[in-house]
């Protein structure tokens, strides 16, 4: 490691043990847990809720919620967008739908996501799949901006027709754009799966944030706010170590 | 094919896949068994009209634009101005570096009961929302600004005898411009989905609330009205933003974002 | 005594041991004040480090490197840069502004900066077209952007990093011959940079062939007295161009040998 670069670490940490530190003693001092509870304290909850296993519950609940939700988004997303992408009417007709809908967020469609498809569980994937879709999709969309006329005409030349044209140059070369997509589209899942738990449920991280507001306990708001923060960059971590594996042709930019 | 013609089929285009939605709506609510849990297009613009007559749906609207509007202004300003000094500053950067990057994970929504406790259910805890939501993406891409300024954009101003504050106003700021109006678009998009967020939990007016406060009497009809006025709006909000930026910074042509 | 003298100079990425890697090793280089020097090399081979030494842009590791008998420091407008490609120009300004750009970081006035800068767009053949941005502008027009805006400085040296490299061969010719009429009878010292040995033979008063790399310095040196404009066809051309590419093309040839084997 460089000079440079290990000062970048020392005061990085720094930064993050200064903070905590402020935050431990502004816990214990001045503000009540159910306002700032100390890091001490959600450690401690953490703990707690750790052993009784019911965060470990909400953790698979929420997990699992997730990754149907993501993999059914991006299936759809990377199958229309191609779609889009190859049929130019197609995507003369559809994009202007496609364009107004993403003004209307997951949230906003809670109510009618509950009539529809009930308090289980297919409501809160269904609002998980609307949001990766359109990422997956306006990503893969873009992709097709990328000019490959030579490469194509390169293929053609070679006996290719349209459509083995299309599978061997065009798809290859968007598939860092799907999986960009993807990776920005599970970014979103996190955000997304609080609102999905604010559809009836009685586990999960985002029903962990908002049934402690009900009760008052700051700390467990604490762990479920943390959790999803750690299960985010978790998953985004594995999510660029695993593509950067399947996908080492492609330059996939992380 | 005649301009005229021509101007006709672009609309066409445009406005056909619309009307082709809105009769599939028609046909799916049709085929409903309750008509109350999914109205028809026709029952949802009757909803409208009538929430428009007692001035309700003017009301939402104004109140929700306006704690956008705060929200995003105060966010693309310390947006920008933390996102260029972690550009600009290695210290800066990896002191502040840890935060964002954990913060960026966390969304606005998961803040929001951790938001009323501490700001209370007024004004101030949704426009703080809306100022998180803008901070962080403006904040990211000012920075990214930053940092892709090409070298020999520098380098030739510091020949010309440009240092410090004149190399920031003369090279760096203008050339981080179109990242940091990119980023606000983005953002602008985010603050449309916060606000929802935030006024469904404790509000007793806006989009969210009216939105929101419909499920309650299961009144479908009202949160069409709103979800489709939110979509407009966001859209109308998008187009006026790209026009604005062409109009006032035409020569900063937005970075893709 | 030259105008300007490197002595010895090395340069190299890395704290200095066995995982520094050199760029440049014991770099001996002297132009004469008015000389037109071109310093021609394999890809790699560090020319443009050498460029950038003299501007100020980087530091020796070892070495001297003295203008007027003064060490060279910061970047400054005695020694004004024209980069290659058009990253170093200003897509917010016009090409009447990006001229200016230098006049205005000196504080000249406003009118006064307008006039320079609008003399030396018509030199250079854009007179139509000081109010377009450099988007509108082809690749050719906007280097010619880049040498108005050095030469309005008055720039005692100017320094010229494979200002054509990115230029089809037609446009660059043409370029070549205008750089020629506009440096003649100017006064400036000028350190030019390619790999093109026809550019280096229709412009240099000198000619420095560099070493491949690593750990780079002047192999060999070519003075050229022809006359100006000097034609590409005549015999004195092909000459010199026999002559330099021997040398070159040896390099050249390591690079190539070197890259295979890697």
């Amino acid at each position: 490691m460089t000079t440079a670069s290990r000062q970048s670490l020392l005061r990085s940490a720094f930064a993050v043990i200064a903070l905590l530190t402020a935050w431990e003693i502004a816990g214990r001092t001045i503000f009540i847990p159910a306002v700032l509870p100390a890091p001490s304290v959600i450690l401690g909850e953490t703990w707690t809720r750790t052993l009784s296993g019911l965060l470990v519950l909400d953790v698979a609940m929420s997990a699992s919620r997730i990754l149907v939700g993501f993999l059914a988004g991006s299936l759809l997303g990377a199958v229309l967008g191609l779609l889009f992408g190859a049929l130019e009417p197609v995507r003369r007709a559809f994009e202007p739908i496609v364009q107004f809908f993403r003004f209307i967020p997951p949230i906003a469609w809670l109510t009618p996501v509950l009539i529809w498809f009930g308090i289980g569980e297919m409501g809160k994937w269904v609002l998980i799949t609307y949001t990766t879709t359109f990422m997956v999709l306006l990503n893969t969309l873009a992709g097709f901006a990328e000019p490959l006329r030579d490469r194509m005409r390169a293929a053609r030349v070679f006996g290719a027709g349209p459509w083995r044209a299309f599978w061997h140059v065009r798809l290859p070369a968007t598939v860092p754009w799907i999986v960009g997509g993807m990776r920005i589209g599970m970014g979103n899942s996190f955000q997304t799966l609080i609102v999905a738990e604010m559809l009836a449920s009685n586990e999960g991280l985002g029903h962990l944030i908002l049934n402690s507001r009900i009760q008052l306990s700051t700390e467990g708001m604490f762990v479920g706010i943390l959790g999803i923060a750690v299960l985010g960059i978790a998953a985004d971590f594995g999510f660029r170590a695993l593509t950067r594996r399947v996908f080492s042709r492609h330059r996939l930019g992380w | 094919m005649s301009s005229a013609s021509r101007h006709l089929a672009w609309l066409a285009l445009r406005v056909l896949p619309f009307i082709g939605l809105i009769m599939l709506w028609d046909a799916a609510a049709r085929a409903y068994d309750v008509p109350v849990l999914f109205p028809t297009p026709f029952a949802t613009w009757d909803k409208a009209v009538q929430l428009i007559g007692e001035g309700q749906l003017q009301s939402d609207i104004a109140i929700s634009l306006w704690r956008i509007g705060v929200g995003f202004a105060v966010g693309c300003v310390l947006g920008t101005v933390l996102g260029l000094m972690m550009g600009l500053s290695r210290p800066v950067a990896d002191f502040l570096g840890p935060f964002v990057h954990t913060l960026r994970f966390i969304g606005p929504i998961a803040w929001i009961s951790a938001v009323m406790i501490w700001f209370g259910l007024g004004e101030t805890s949704k426009i703080v929302l809306i100022v998180y939501t803008t901070t962080f993406v403006v904040l990211v891409s000012a920075m990214i600004g930053v940092m892709t300024v090409h070298p020999n954009k520098l380098r030739a101003a510091r020949v010309f005898g440009a240092r410090g504050w004149r190399l920031f106003l003369h090279v760096t700021l203008p050339a981080t411009l179109p990242h940091i109006l990119a980023g606000a678009r983005l953002a602008m998009m985010n603050s449309f989905m916060t606000i929802i967020a935030a006024e469904m939990v404790a509000a007793r007016e806006g989009l969210g609330f009216l939105i929101f406060n419909s499920r309650q009497w299961m009144e479908v009809d009202a949160i069409f009205v709103g979800m489709i006025t939110l979509g407009v709006l966001g859209l109308l909000a998008d187009v006026l933003m790209v026009l604005l930026t062409s109009l006032l910074f035409r020569r900063f042509r937005p970075a893709a974002a | 005594m030259g105008f300007i003298r490197f002595s010895g100079v090395d340069f190299h990425y890395g704290p200095a041991g066995s995982s520094a890697v050199s760029i440049l090793k014991g770099l001996e280089l002297e132009l004469a004040q008015g000389e037109f020097y071109v310093l021609l090399g394999p890809s790699g081979c560090g020319k443009t480090t050498a460029l950038n030494l003299l501007a100020g842009f980087e530091r020796p590791s070892a070495g001297t490197i003295v203008m007027e008998g003064h060490a060279i420091g910061e970047p400054g407008m005695d020694r004004v840069v024209i980069f290659q490609g058009d990253d170093s120009l200003y897509p917010w300004l016009t090409a009447q502004e990006n001229v200016e750009f230098p006049l205005r970081m000196t504080g000249v006035g406003a009118a006064e900066r307008r006039r320079r800068a609008a003399t030396w767009l018509s030199r250079v053949g854009l007179a139509n077209h000081g109010q377009k941005f450099p988007h509108q502008l082809s690749g050719g027009m906007k280097q010619r952007i880049q040498i108005a805006r050095a030469l309005v400085c008055d720039a005692p040296v100017l320094l010229m990093d494979e200002p054509f490299g990115a230029l089809d061969a037609q446009t660059r010719t043409i370029l070549q011959d205008e750089l020629v009429s506009i440096c003649n009878g100017s006064g400036a010292t000028v350190l030019f940079i390619t790999h093109d040995i026809a550019e280096a033979i229709i412009l240099a008063d000198r000619i420095g062939v560099m070493r491949a790399g690593p750990g780079s310095a002047v192999k060999d040196e070519f003075a050229l007295d022809l006359p100006r404009p000097r034609n590409r066809g005549s015999v004195e051309f092909a000459a010199a161009y026999d002559r330099i590419q021997r040398v070159l093309g040896e390099e050249v040839r390591k690079v190539v040998t070197r890259e295979a084997a890697a």
